[in-house]
């Protein structure tokens, strides 16, 4: 019969592990308090370092910001001068060599039978939108422009760029009235419109060219043959910008 | 160390030892750990806004010679077309008096009459455009007696005078006496500064009709003007 005799007491017992509590109690105690100690060292030295960072910032800075501040200064001179060389190259953008085109005008005339009566061109300043589809490009033409006189051909499109929405635009409208005479009267007023429409110095010009109204002349009776005529022009918006 | 083996009063002095120790790290982390990270966050913010706006300022500045060699050439273009396109200001009918009857005798063009008035040009129902415009349209109503040759040739004069000059309206209209000379209503426009371009800038003189000429010369219809 074998009788174990445990002759330590309870509080006697050692531990059997590899390391003992006391020593884990204590690495685990210095590593928390090393922790800590380490993140306030991070803390204050971030905070240090960033200083040192901001200050040097804040000196360059100091040094920059009179220069800047002038620079700034110089380009708000210069957008100023910008925006009034802009107005003006819109201006002279918007402007139509009228001189080349009544030259043109009277060169297809001399071609016909036909004599003015009255030639007007006015303009007017219009905001140009963009036009939702190619069905409603004439969208920015004044109300009641077209009418519902005979629109002898389209013109072709313009070289210039799409004009932008909103952007101001100077809009010519030439009004011919005439008369034309002999027995062809009412073709050459016809011609003349396509002429106008097709004439390589005013097509580019010209967005419609639309015969407004063609009548017998009652003053003459003696020659019933001759035409009273308005043939209305068009142009093309020219952008002022 | 055994936890039994430890007197009331050492268990009492390790749990108010551990006490004092989480205390101690709650108050360091709340009063130093904290409020340094703060600072530093704020520090950094501060920093990259600092830094943002060196790196503006340096870009801006890498344009300083460009804005200024341009600023020069604006400034010249602008002043040229001041002095030699642009009616000046305050005095826009009597320049374009002088400017019209400089054309019309050099091509041979007798003008009858001519009037002048001021308005804001472009984009009229846009009005902040409006707002930043720095030129009015200064109009000129010419009325002429002249062929259509004539015409032609006083505005093909006319636009090779002045690049600004823009006729905006003519009406020409054939007379029973004579039927080459036409009576012609002539619309030219010209930008003209909304305001002075220069600081002290001379009372704005009315824009009025100005009767045809009997043989003066151009000089002392501004006078009059």
């Amino acid at each position: 019969m074998n009788v174990r005799v445990n002759l330590l007491q309870e509080a006697e017992l050692r531990h059997q592990g590899i390391v003992s509590y006391r020593f884990v109690f204590t690495l685990s105690a210095s590593a928390a308090a090393l922790a800590v100690v380490l993140l306030l060292g991070w803390g204050v030295l971030r905070y240090y370092s960033r200083g040192q960072e901001l200050k040097t910032a804040k000196k360059t800075w100091t040094e920059t910001e009179p220069r800047y501040l002038k620079c700034l200064a110089l380009q708000e001179a210069h957008d100023r001068q910008q925006a009034l060389a802009d107005e003006l190259k819109g201006w002279q953008n918007s402007r139509l060599a009228l001189s080349a085109v009544l030259a043109e005008i009277q060169r297809l005339v001399a071609l016909r039978s036909i004599q003015f009566i009255r030639l007007s061109v006015s303009s007017q300043i219009e905001v140009i939108m963009p036009p939702p589809s190619p069905a409603r490009k004439t969208e920015a033409r004044p109300a009641g422009a077209k009418g519902d006189a005979e629109e002898l051909a389209p013109a072709a499109a313009p070289a210039a760029a799409p004009v932008v929405p909103g952007t101001p635009a100077r809009r010519y409208r030439i009004m011919i009235d005439g008369r034309a005479s002999g027995e062809q009267a009412y073709q050459e007023v016809v011609d003349l419109g396509n002429d106008l429409r097709t004439a390589p110095a005013l097509a580019a010009l010209f967005e419609s060219v639309r015969l407004q109204g063609l009548r017998q002349a009652m003053d003459v009776k003696d020659r019933p043959d001759e035409r009273l005529f308005s043939i209305e022009c068009v142009l093309f918006p020219r952008k002022i910008e | 160390m055994n936890w039994a083996e430890l007197t009331k009063e050492q268990k009492q002095m390790a749990v108010l030892a551990g006490v004092i120790g989480i205390t101690v790290l709650v108050a360091l982390y709340l009063f130093v750990l904290k409020p340094v990270l703060a600072n530093a966050d704020a520090a950094r913010e501060q920093l990259v806004r600092l830094r943002a706006d060196i790196a503006k300022a340096d870009s801006v500045l890498k344009k300083e010679h460009r804005f200024v060699r341009e600023t020069a050439e604006l400034k010249d273009r602008i002043d040229h077309a001041t002095r030699e396109y642009i009616p000046p200001y305050g005095n826009s009918l009597a320049w374009a008096t002088e400017r019209l009857y400089a054309v019309a005798r050099a091509v041979g063009v007798n003008i009858e009459s001519l009037s002048g008035n001021s308005a804001v040009w472009g984009g009229s129902s846009d009005p902040a455009q409006k707002g930043r415009r720095a030129f009015v349209s200064f109009s000129a109503q010419v009325a002429l007696q002249c062929s259509y040759a004539e015409l032609q040739g006083f505005l093909q004069a006319l636009e090779q005078d002045n690049p600004l000059a823009c006729a905006t309206g003519v009406t020409l209209e054939g007379r029973e006496q004579d039927p080459v000379k036409h009576h012609v209503n002539l619309a030219v426009e010209w930008p003209s500064w909304l305001r002075s371009p220069l600081p002290p800038a001379a009372p704005a003189a009315p824009n009025k009709a100005v009767p045809a000429p009997s043989g003066g010369k151009p000089g002392d219809r501004r006078k009059a003007a």
